[in-house]
């Protein structure tokens, strides 16, 4: 089953078979939580929508129209409404900051060196939430998820070109928002496979 | 925390890339933990996909109701309108 392509078990998937379903949710749950993650900067809310992702998907599998478009542009179109909804019911109710309620460690990092990480990824996702809701979803797609201008363009609902120039000016926006002010001196190259855990709270540091 | 403050901001160029450069570094895919992962797994076996056809004939259902009742409440109304500017014209001719 997992050697499926997304399109053959999408089609089970849509006759009913959990377990063509079950090789789509293996297939694209780190990603979208991942997405999530960036978007709300939030673990438990994170693990709340990417369930509600996929229960919506699991529900609507069914009534899945194949119009070009891959289906993991499908689950990021419903990631990226719920997340939409989440900021609006969210919108009147002050934010808690993130120091109060979240580190994020590097797999293998020293307790201290994990701290500075999560401080810096934690400014970077400050700013990064500063952006417009497509500017941000463009920047995570882009440098979290490593897809092509092209693939965001079918996310998104733009041309290749139009995400190119939107790339552009968001680049911009970050600079000005960063400033002069770049970490430089933290290299990530001795991360275990380049992932992130997190952990809410200090006491769930992975060796 | 190192800080680079040898960024030039009269070069665009250079700070664009290294902007790019930072980004690709510091943002990484974050892993969920894996007992979320099985609990969703186990969840998600539970449910039970929404028939495709039933919403669809609910839906069409609703949707000819709506326009049948909306059809006949515009034809009577425009039935009675007629009728009273008839009466109307008729009463007229009557009083000249």
């Amino acid at each position: 089953m997992p050697e499926l392509s997304d399109d053959d078990a999408l089609q089970f998937a849509s006759q009913g078979d959990r377990e063509a379903f079950g090789v789509l949710y293996e297939r694209y749950v780190e990603r979208i939580y991942s997405y999530i993650f960036y978007r709300t900067g939030n673990p438990s809310d994170a693990e709340d929508l990417t369930a509600k992702v996929f229960i919506r998907a699991m529900h609507h599998i069914v009534n899945y129209r194949n119009q070009g478009l891959p289906f993991s542009a499908w689950l990021y179109r419903i990631a990226h409404n719920l997340v939409a909804n989440w900021h609006r019911d969210n919108s009147r109710r002050k934010e808690i900051p993130l120091d109060d309620r979240m580190l994020i460690y590097f797999r293998g990092d020293h307790p201290e060196t994990a701290l500075l990480r999560s401080e810096e990824m934690e400014r970077l996702i400050r700013a990064i939430r500063q952006l417009p809701p497509e500017r941000q979803q463009l920047l995570i797609l882009k440098f979290v998820e490593h897809l092509s201008n092209a693939e965001i363009g079918q996310i998104i609902g733009r041309t290749e070109g139009a995400v190119k120039s939107l790339y552009h000016r968001t680049l911009l926006a970050m600079r000005d928002d960063l400033g002069v002010v770049l970490p430089g001196a933290l290299e990530l190259d001795d991360t275990v496979d380049g992932h992130l855990s997190i952990s809410q709270g200090s006491d769930e540091i992975e060796p | 925390m190192g800080v680079d403050s040898s960024v030039n901001k009269s070069q665009p160029g250079t700070q664009i890339s290294e902007i790019e450069a930072y980004l690709e570094t510091t943002l990484r895919p974050v892993v969920p933990r894996k007992v979320f992962i099985e609990d969703l797994r186990h969840r998600l076996d539970e449910i039970q996909p929404e028939p495709a056809s039933a919403i669809s004939i609910m839906q069409l259902t609703v949707a000819v109701l709506a326009v049948g009742v909306g059809g006949m409440l515009l034809f009577f109304s425009l039935v009675r309108i007629m009728v009273s500017i008839i009466r109307t014209i008729r009463d007229r001719g009557a009083i000249e």
